[in-house]
């Protein structure tokens, strides 16, 4: 393997796994590409060095002996840093919780991935408490888009998403309550996936919004998404899984599934508000989408805005109440961007919140009925481009609405229902990456990852590492 | 419902503090007021939508099953 920084995670797997690199060489070259790249992305705030090297030891010494060994053994990611990691305090992005106390297990998904011998490399930069679409964070610095470092890479999972189009790591983790995974892996071009609401558990994941909050990877590829996200799925009566939401449904493999074409999926083309809240660009790019397929059928959501309001109204008070003792300890330990939010969000009136969750479910409700004569609604993830960095209000459907919200206007009505949603990137030529959301019925991940395949095989969608950080 | 004004949002933030026992520091007063008038204005939105009395919120409440392991995979041993 001549460029580590643009293998996929299958690719260094097979390497390591064959040994013609050993796990310890690869985690050293990431090392150094980290080293070299970090300082102008932003994206790593911790590195698990020690730990790491002797995790890649374990593998070789597996291979060499010819024990059985996972899919992703010796494959190096990295997590936002709102995951618990053993021995360390789970900081989301805060300053205050630089003194909680570390954590004393790794996070259900990590504990999954190092099962199947993925290697953590560290933590990823985020929007404080992940409440944010910019990973501009007043604690650790703004995470630079690799793309255009003088703009964002999108939030609140930034650091993933950057660090994954920088070469820095072949995947990360990330968490998307409003469309903290689907804006940063538009803006940042790399493939991303929120899976349906309940379907992989949060347990040792921080929350911003429980109702809302999910859990789902980046990567580079689509066989590289399915393939970690089949890893994410697996159950393992060792590993602790603590989450309520939880809903406990039997794993599907995906990876092995995505060979074939459309046959039998029905695309349906979110308009309306979808179309309204998109600049001329997100438009062009969604054309030219459209036309990737033989037929499209055009579907408009009926009160998408009043979704949105209704995600905001829940997510306002869901964090409001997380962060009450801390907002009555602490005030002036908050990000200047979240502090204000949270501390109004306390006072948001309970009927507000209870309305919101009725509407959720009438709305939920009208969706569904949608999925009837349709199987894939597509929609763009964002609303324009990444901004520059500091930006603070952009100009959106003849109004001006403030930057850090409205990044994410296009993803939270689909959070609002829960529904499966992987990003594909959109690389131009002459401009900056965009992301289209490929939408499913709940619990058809695979439907997703299938389209997003076709998308890829039609050289539509693509993540090639930044040009900047090709080289290692 | 009518969008509350600048003065009915302050009242109400400062009524609502001593009940929640969460003062706001005064030098952050006007932003937390233009965060919450903006909320106010979601909520707005969705409380003009006439919804059904048995209309049941979406978070709802289910016990676990005690008997339930936390991961059941009869599939898997522990061995990758």
């Amino acid at each position: 393997m001549t460029n580590l920084a643009t293998a996929s995670a299958l690719g260094l797997a097979q390497a390591i796994r064959t040994q013609r690199i050993t796990a310890r060489a690869v985690v050293e070259q990431f090392d150094k590409h980290i080293m070299n790249a970090n300082p102008r992305v932003k994206a790593f705030t911790a590195q698990t060095r020690s730990r790491a090297v002797l995790e890649a030891e374990a593998v070789d010494e597996a291979i060499v002996l010819g024990r059985p060994v996972g899919p992703l053994a010796g494959v190096p990611f990295a997590v936002k840093n709102l995951f618990d990691v053993k021995g360390m305090a789970t900081v989301a992005g805060s300053k205050i919780r630089r003194d909680a106390p570390a954590a004393g297990r790794d996070a259900t998904l990590i504990q999954r991935l190092k099962y199947a011998g993925a290697i953590l490399l560290g933590t990823l930069n985020m929007d404080e408490f992940a409440y944010g679409f910019v990973t501009e964070n007043q604690h650790y610095g703004p995470t630079r888009n690799p793309h255009d470092l003088s703009r964002i890479a999108g939030g609140s999972s930034g650091g993933s998403a950057a660090a994954v189009a920088a070469g820095m790591v072949p995947f990360s983790l990330g968490t998307d309550t409003n469309g903290s995974i689907r804006v940063p892996a538009a803006l940042c071009g790399v493939f991303g996936l929120k899976p349906t609401y309940g379907r992989l558990p949060r347990t040792g994941a921080f929350f911003l919004s429980t109702s809302l909050d999910c859990v789902g990877p980046f990567a580079r590829s689509v066989r590289d998404l399915a393939a970690i996200y089949d890893v994410l799925q697996k159950p393992n009566p060792a590993i602790f899984n603590e989450d309520p939401a939880w809903a406990g449904k039997p794993s599907e493999v995906t990876s092995t599934q995505l060979i074939d074409d459309l046959k039998g999926l029905r695309i349906g083309i979110l308009g309306g508000y979808f179309e309204d809240y998109a600049d001329a660009a997100v438009r062009e790019a969604m054309l030219k989408v459209a036309k990737a397929f033989e037929k499209t059928s055009p579907v408009v959501w009926p009160m998408a805005e009043e979704a949105r309001a209704a995600a905001f109204v829940i997510t306002a008070s869901e964090s409001g109440n997380l962060h009450l003792e801390m907002l009555r300890k602490r005030p002036n330990d908050f990000d200047n961007a979240t502090r204000g939010r949270l501390l109004a969000n306390v006072f948001t009136p309970a009927s507000w919140y209870v309305q919101a969750q009725r509407f959720r479910r009438k709305f939920v409700d009208d969706v569904l009925k949608l999925f009837a004569d349709v199987d894939i609604l597509l929609a763009p993830a964002t609303p324009c481009a990444a901004i520059p960095i500091g930006t603070q209000n952009i100009h959106l459907n003849n109004a001006d609405m403030p930057a850090r919200a409205a990044m994410g206007i296009l993803t939270q009505p689909i959070s609002l229902v829960g529904l499966p949603v992987v990003t594909a990137p959109l690389h131009r030529p002459d401009g900056l990456p965009l992301g289209v959301q490929i939408i499913g019925a709940p619990w058809r991940e695979l439907n997703c990852l299938r389209v997003a395949a076709y998308l890829e095989r039609k050289g539509i969608a693509s993540a090639p590492v930044a040009k900047a950080f090709v080289e290692l | 419902m009518q969008l509350p004004t600048q003065s009915e949002i302050e009242r109400y933030l400062d009524a609502a503090a001593v009940i929640i026992g969460l003062p706001i520091p005064p030098e952050h007063k006007q932003n937390v007021m233009m965060h919450f008038a903006r909320t106010a204005s979601f909520a707005a939105l969705v409380n003009q939508v006439a919804l059904p009395d048995g209309l049941e919120a979406a978070a709802t409440f289910r016990l676990p099953d005690l008997q339930q392991p936390s991961e059941p995979d009869p599939t898997q041993t522990g061995t990758p």
